[in-house]
C-alpha cells in the first residue's frame, strides 16, 4: 500500500526520463584491459594458490600485506592499461622507494605488451624491465631483472608472467576482454601454439651428487630441484621456436653512475629457445655468467633434450665461479658448501610444464 | 677325486652355510643419529630408503646430494637375538658430535629397544633419550653451557637389512634424526622403498606422525575451513611457518601403542641446581593413534614449557586424520614460546604508539600421519 502511494506521488516526467536513460542511452561497455602486478613474496606456491581464484583488485600498490602463512609480501606496482585495438601497449613507472639521492636510478618497472594474432589459444608477449633495491642493502645496491614471456590470454584470471630468485620477485597479469566481445569460436586457420612454463635453476652440487644424478628417479630429482638452495632461479613462459631471454644483475648504485661496465659485471643472462620434436624437446641456451672484468665475459652454450615430466639436470663443464662483484653483498653459502671448496655454478636444472592449452583432465593449479 | 666327492663337499658347505640362519635370527640393531638441515629431511628420508648398511663413515659429513651438510653420529650396536629387550648406553665426546663449528656438545645416549609381536608383524618399541651438553656460541646466551635433551617413544617395524627412521626433532634450522638398521643374518634384504610406502594389506598399518607447533597470522584461521588439502600442505610446509616454529618432531606409531616425544633446552648450571628446571623447559607430546575406517584418530596431549608451574598447560591435539593430509588446529591458549630455558622468544610490536618487546605466542599446531612401509 505504501509503495503504491509512493509511486503515485512520483512525477510522471521523471519516470519517463529514467525509462529513457535506462533503455535508450547506449550502455557504457568495459574496454579490453590488461592489469599487471609486480610482487615480492617468500612463498610463491602460496601466492599461486591465492591467485588461482583472486579478483582483479587483489593487489594494491605499495601495500605490504602479510601472506596467510605469516611471510611478508610486498606489492611494488599495480597498473592497468587499455588495449583499445592497439597491437602494442606499454606501462610502468617508478616504484615506491625511500629517497636515495640517486634519482636517475630509482626503482622502476617497464612492461611492453604485444597482442599476438593468428595463433590459438590467444596470447600476449610481455617484455619486462624491473629494477628494485637489493633487499639487504636498500640504500647501496640495486638489482635489475629483465625477461620476456608469453602469457596466455586467459580471461578474468591472474596469470603468472615471469619470476626470478625462486619466486621472490614475480609479475602477474589479469586480462579482461572487452564486454562487447562475443566469445567467438576458435578460428580454425589459427596456428596452434602451445605455451610451456620453463624453470631454470643454476647452482652447485657436489661432484659425487653430479655423478649420481642421472640415475636418480624423477621424485628424487624433484626433491633436490625444489630444495631452494639455488644461486639463480628463473621461471618464464615459452613457446617452441620463439626465442626467449631472462636476466638479473646486481650493482652498486654509486658505482653505476661512473662506471658503464659495472652493471655488466654482475649480470646473469640466459637467452635461448626450445624446439619441439614428436617425442621430446630440445632446449638450447646461451648462458652469460657474471664476470668481474670485461675480458672475462664469456657466453656458454648449454642445452639438453628433455621432456615435460619433471626436472632435468645438466652439468656445467668448466663451471663459472660464483662470486659477488658488488661490495656489501655476499653469496649465501652454507657451512656444508665450504667443504665443497670453490664456489661455482656447476649444475643447471630445467623443467617444462604445459600451461596452454590447459592439459586435459588436469586443470592447472596455479 | 671323483665327482661324487666334489658334490658331497659342496653339499656339506651348503648345509654349514644355511644352518645358523635357520635358527634364531641374529638381529643386531645399529643406531645412528644425524644432524641435517631440516629442509633436507625429505631428501634424507628418500635416500636412506635405498641406502646400504655401510652408507656412512662415523663422525664425517656423509654423502651430500645437495649443498647442505649432513653430519652423522654413530651411536652403537645392540644384539637383539633371542632377547625381548635390549639397552644401549653410550657417551660421545664433543669432537664426534658437533652440530656445526659453532656448537660442541658432549652426547649421552640411552636407547631401550623392546620387541612387540611375532613373525612378520614384529615391531620394535624404541625409547630413546639423547642429552647434548656443551657450549653454544650463538644467541640467546652466548658462551653459557647449554643442554638439549631429546626423548622419544616410537614404534618401528623390524625390516631386515634396511634403514628405518625412529624419531625426528627440530628446534632450530637443523634437525636430529635417529635411524636404525636391523642386521638380520640369512634374511633377504628388505625391498628398497622408492617413493610411496609399499603397504602390505595383511599387516596392521604403521604411521609416521609429524607435528609442528608454531604460529599463523590470526586472520588465517578464518580461511582454514575452506582450505583444501593442497593449500593446508602449502601452509604447513611453508618456510615462514618453519622459521617461526617453536618445535617440530616426528615419531612412528603403531595404532593402539603409546608414543611420546620430548624436547628440553636450557642452561646446564640451572639444571644441576634445580630438579624442576628441566621440567620447566620441556615441551612434550604423548598420546596414541587408533585406526578407523578410512582415517586415523589421533588422541594426544601437548604439554608446554613455562618457568612457573601454573603456566605449564596441557593442550589436547585430537583429530581424525586422513593419511598424508595435514591438519591445522588453532591453539586458543596461546602459550608463550620459550627459545631456550626461561627466555621467551620476543618480537617488536607497536603498542599505544610505542615500540615494545612482546613475547611470541604459539597459536597453531600442524600435524599429519604418513603411512610407512613395514
Amino acid at each position: 500500500m505504501k509503495a503504491l502511494t509512493f509511486s503515485c506521488h512520483f512525477p510522471l516526467g521523471k519516470l519517463v526520463t529514467l525509462f529513457l536513460a535506462l533503455f535508450v542511452a547506449p550502455p557504457v561497455l568495459a574496454a579490453e584491459t590488461l592489469r599487471y602486478a609486480v610482487v615480492s613474496c617468500d612463498n610463491l606456491a602460496l601466492l599461486r594458490d591465492d591467485l588461482s581464484d583472486a579478483p582483479a583488485d587483489f593487489f594494491v600498490a605499495g601495500q605490504k600485506p602479510v601472506a596467510s602463512d605469516g611471510s611478508p609480501r610486498k606489492v611494488h606496482f599495480v597498473g592497468t592499461v587499455s588495449l583499445e585495438g592497439k597491437p602494442q601497449v606499454e606501462l610502468g613507472g617508478r616504484l615506491f622507494a625511500p629517497d636515495l639521492g640517486v634519482s636517475e636510478r630509482a626503482p622502476y618497472v617497464h612492461l611492453t605488451v604485444k597482442k599476438l594474432t593468428g595463433i590459438s589459444p590467444p596470447a600476449f608477449t610481455v617484455n619486462v624491465d624491473l629494477m628494485l633495491m637489493h633487499q639487504r642493502y636498500s640504500s647501496k645496491a640495486g638489482a635489475r631483472y629483465t625477461g620476456s614471456s608469453r602469457v596466455p590470454a586467459r580471461a578474468n584470471a591472474w596469470q603468472e608472467v615471469i619470476s626470478w630468485s625462486d619466486g621472490f620477485h614475480s609479475i602477474w597479469q589479469y586480462y579482461t576482454p572487452a564486454e562487447a566481445q562475443t566469445p567467438t569460436e576458435p578460428n580454425t586457420d589459427d596456428k596452434m601454439v602451445p605455451i610451456y612454463r620453463l624453470d631454470v635453476r643454476l647452482g652447485q652440487l657436489s661432484d659425487e651428487a653430479l655423478d649420481k644424478l642421472p640415475r636418480y628417479d624423477p621424485e628424487h630429482r624433484r626433491l633436490i630441484a625444489e630444495l631452494g638452495r639455488w644461486r639463480e632461479s628463473f621461471s618464464t613462459h615459452v613457446s617452441p621456436d620463439v626465442p626467449f631471454q631472462f636476466a638479473n644483475s646486481f650493482f652498486d648504485l654509486k658505482k653505476i653512475a661512473s662506471d658503464e661496465g659495472h652493471e655488466m659485471s654482475g649480470l646473469n643472462r640466459i637467452t635461448g629457445s626450445i624446439e619441439e620434436d614428436p617425442s621430446h624437446f630440445i632446449l638450447k641456451l646461451q648462458y652469460q655468467p657474471p664476470a668481474p672484468r670485461k675480458q672475462d665475459l664469456q657466453v656458454r652454450t648449454l642445452g639438453i633434450e628433455m621432456g615435460t615430466d619433471g626436472w632435468f639436470y645438466q652439468r656445467i663443464e668448466n663451471p663459472p665461479r660464483a662470486e659477488n662483484f658488488v661490495e656489501g653483498t655476499w653469496c649465501d653459502t652454507t657451512w656444508g658448501e665450504k667443504s665443497l671448496g670453490v664456489h661455482c655454478m656447476n649444475v643447471a636444472a630445467y623443467r617444462l610444464t604445459k600451461v596452454s592449452p590447459a592439459p586435459e583432465g588436469n586443470p592447472p593449479r596455479p | 677325486m671323483r665327482p661324487t666327492l666334489h658334490l658331497l663337499a659342496f653339499a656339506l658347505l651348503l648345509v654349514l652355510f644355511l644352518v645358523p640362519s635357520r635358527g634364531q635370527a641374529q638381529d643386531t640393531l645399529c643406531y645412528v643419529l644425524m644432524t641435517v638441515p631440516k629442509l633436507e629431511a625429505p631428501i634424507v628420508r628418500y635416500e636412506m630408503a635405498t641406502a646400504p648398511a655401510k652408507y656412512f663413515a662415523d663422525g664425517e659429513d656423509f654423502f651430500t646430494s645437495t649443498r647442505g651438510v649432513r653430519r652423522l653420529i654413530y651411536l652403537g650396536k645392540a644384539t637383539m637375538s633371542g632377547k625381548e629387550q635390549v639397552d644401549l648406553k653410550g657417551y660421545l665426546p664433543p669432537s664426534l658430535s658437533y652440530r656445526g663449528p659453532w656448537e660442541r656438545y658432549d652426547t649421552n645416549i640411552s636407547i631401550t629397544t623392546a620387541r612387540l609381536g611375532e613373525g612378520s608383524e614384529t615391531t620394535l618399541s624404541v625409547d630413546a633419550k639423547i642429552l647434548l651438553q656443551g657450549n653454544q656460541v650463538i644467541d640467546p646466551q652466548p658462551g653459557m653451557a647449554h643442554f638439549i635433551h631429546y626423548a622419544a617413544t616410537s614404534q618401528v617395524p623390524l625390516r631386515p637389512n634396511a634403514w628405518q627412521e625412529v624419531a625426528y626433532w627440530s628446534v632450530d634450522h637443523y634437525c636430529q634424526m635417529l635411524w636404525l638398521y636391523a642386521f638380520t643374518k640369512g634374511a633377504p634384504k628388505a625391498a628398497p622403498l622408492i617413493g610411496k610406502a609399499q603397504v602390505d594389506p595383511e599387516l596392521p598399518p604403521l604411521y609416521r606422525l609429524e607435528v609442528i607447533i608454531g604460529r599463523l597470522p590470526e586472520d588465517s584461521f578464518a580461511l582454514l575451513p575452506s582450505a583444501d588439502a593442497a593449500r593446508r600442505a602449502i601452509l604447513a610446509e611453508s618456510s615462514a611457518v618453519h622459521a617461526n616454529k617453536w618445535t617440530a618432531f616426528s615419531v612412528h606409531c603403531l595404532p593402539g601403542q603409546p608414543f611420546a616425544s620430548r624436547t628440553a633446552l636450557g642452561l646446564t648450571t640451572k639444571r644441576k641446581k634445580d630438579t624442576d628446571y628441566e621440567a620447566s623447559c620441556s615441551t612434550t607430546l604423548s598420546g596414541s593413534l587408533q585406526s578407523k575406517l578410512g582415517s586415523v584418530a589421533l588422541q594426544s596431549e601437548f604439554r608446554t614449557a613455562a618457568p612457573k608451574k601454573e603456566d605449564r598447560i596441557t593442550i589436547s591435539l585430537a583429530a581424525n586424520l586422513v593419511p598424508g593430509e595435514w591438519h591445522i588446529q588453532q591453539i586458543a591458549e596461546q602459550p608463550v614460546i620459550y627459545e631456550s630455558g626461561h627466555t621467551p622468544r620476543r618480537q617488536y610490536q607497536m603498542i599505544d604508539g610505542q615500540e615494545r618487546q612482546t613475547p611470541v605466542r604459539a597459536n597453531a599446531a600442524f600435524y599429519r600421519v604418513v603411512e610407512v612401509t613395514r
